[in-house]
């Protein structure tokens, strides 16, 4: 199957998204929502030791990566908005995988 | 994609390890002017221009210090007072470390099954002055 060419609609959402410079600290989102350093662990796909060092002070501080952050502000979008995201639409997102062979 | 950390608008702690490479401006002074143009915190998310860092790899590349650990070593996040994890030696780059200002060796880390983080993750990179044995006197 050939790929699909993209209209120039598409290309400007491409480009938006690739320069787009969307990023949440791990402390404006501790702050926000009431979750574990696990929690967000698990959002950003890293390990609980690894955030840790996102909330140490001196020395031992150690910072998130722009995935990091972009992780968080993705998750903090979805938690402001997810109830305005139609329901087909929030199922093709972030179905499971039980979901998924129901369908 | 570059290993370049970029800035965010928190404030970054910038201590030196006391080893001897160059310490690069964290912030840009372009990105220092973005972020006095603001005045509050939360007025900066989605807002903040992450510029690449001035990290260009050291010239002596390849000939760098040699990483203190070896693949298939046992290792775990130094805790802190913290449960940890633990994992093997799978993988390691050389990258720029923001916190010491320097390229330093990154690992990655194949958790052991019984690691915290090995619910949801299977493995994760960290920074080797993060590290250390998991048999601290099997190594001495």
């Amino acid at each position: 199957m050939n790929p699909r060419p993209l209209s120039s609609r598409e290309q400007d959402l491409i480009d938006r998204y690739s320069y787009c410079q969307l990023g949440m600290t791990p402390q404006r989102f501790y702050a926000k929502w009431q979750v574990s350093q696990e929690d967000m662990a698990a959002i950003c796909s890293r390990s609980v030791s690894t955030v840790r060092g996102w909330f140490r002070k001196g020395r031992s501080y150690r910072r998130p990566t722009p995935v990091d952050l972009r992780h968080l502000a993705l998750m903090d979008f979805l938690l402001d908005n997810f109830d305005q995201i139609p329901a087909d639409l929030r199922h093709a997102l972030c179905s499971t995988e039980q979901e998924n062979d129901h369908t | 994609m570059s290993n370049a950390f970029s800035s965010s608008h928190e404030q970054y702690e910038g201590v030196g390890t006391g080893t001897t490479c160059q310490a690069p401006d964290l912030l840009p002074e372009g990105s220092r002017q973005v972020l006095s143009d603001f005045a509050h915190p939360s007025e900066l998310l989605g807002k903040i221009h992450l510029t690449p860092q001035r990290t260009d790899l050291p010239a002596t590349f390849p000939l760098i210090e040699v990483p203190r650990f070896g693949y298939g070593d046992r290792l775990c996040w130094i805790s802190y007072g913290n449960a940890t994890d633990w994992g093997l030696v799978i993988g390691r780059f050389y990258s720029y470390a923001p916190h010491s200002h320097c390229w330093q060796w990154c690992y990655l880390i194949w958790l052991d099954s019984g690691s915290p983080s090995a619910a949801w993750i299977r493995a994760d990179i960290a920074w080797e002055d993060d590290l250390e044995p998991l048999d601290k006197e099997a190594a001495q």
